[in-house]
């Protein structure tokens, strides 16, 4: 867990640098996008952890359905709390990160 | 044809007795359609109501999970040398939107003893919200 916090900040962290250089001073526009993009990144794993556990689940045993059961819910809260939330913030904020990057490759010519 | 004619005929048969016992003992298979029906639905209900209370659960299981995860991130956020709290303030609001998700689903629990129990939980992970920085 420990780990996985670390790696979960610390990839936070590289996306709000690299958004900051790019749209320089601009500290809170910066950590939403690096937190709408590390969060949903990480929900999105967990889908993928908690699908494999669904698809490896055996039905007919009630302990591995009651499991299955659970793993469902875990999807539908990373689904339908975390991966919509952070994907609507993001429909408003990631044109205006594509903006400043086209703006940044034009002063490099 | 002659399969779609027998059945037609037996189809007739099941209705006129059908209504020959509806006018003979209207009142009493009135009633006990009515009684039967009664049962079924609270059968029905019942059912549905410890199915629903456990997939609440389930679901209120997956959210306090998450609200755990974010207080993990919350508790090692910061950038070196900024504000530490640039990050923090946006996992908090995912926690208090978490929450008021938990809130949601606690107010659909029948049962009294479960409702108890996850509102405990909600209010430690209030307080932990509260305290941390």
């Amino acid at each position: 867990m420990q780990n996985s916090v670390t790696q979960h900040i610390e990839l936070t962290r590289a996306i709000d640098a690299w958004v900051q250089g790019l749209r320089s001073g601009d500290e809170d526009f910066a950590a939403q996008v690096s937190v709408d993009l590390a969060d949903l990144l990480h929900a999105a794993g967990a889908v993928r952890t908690e699908l494999q556990k669904l698809l490896s689940a055996d039905l007919a045993d009630p302990s591995s359905a009651d499991d299955a059961l659970q793993s469902a819910a875990n999807i539908e809260v990373q689904l339908f709390t975390e991966l919509k939330e952070h994907l609507e913030s993001l429909a408003v904020l990631w044109p205006r990160v594509q903006d400043a990057l086209q703006h940044s490759t034009e002063r490099a010519k | 044809m002659v399969e779609g004619g027998v059945g037609g005929l037996v189809l007739f048969g099941v209705a006129a007795t059908a209504t020959v016992v509806a006018l003979t003992h209207g009142e009493e298979l009135g009633s006990a359609l009515e009684d039967g029906g009664r049962a079924a639905r609270n059968f029905a209900v019942g059912i549905w109501a410890a199915v629903s209370d456990k997939q609440h659960e389930k679901v209120l299981n997956g959210l306090a999970a998450n609200i755990e995860t974010h207080l993990a991130w919350l508790g090692g956020s910061g950038p070196p040398g900024k504000d530490p709290n640039r990050w923090g303030d946006k996992w908090k609001k995912d926690i208090q939107k978490g929450l008021s998700e938990m809130r949601k689903r606690l107010d659909r629990l029948k049962s009294d003893s479960d409702r108890e129990k996850w509102q405990k939980t909600i209010e430690q992970l209030e307080k932990r919200l509260q305290d941390a920085k």
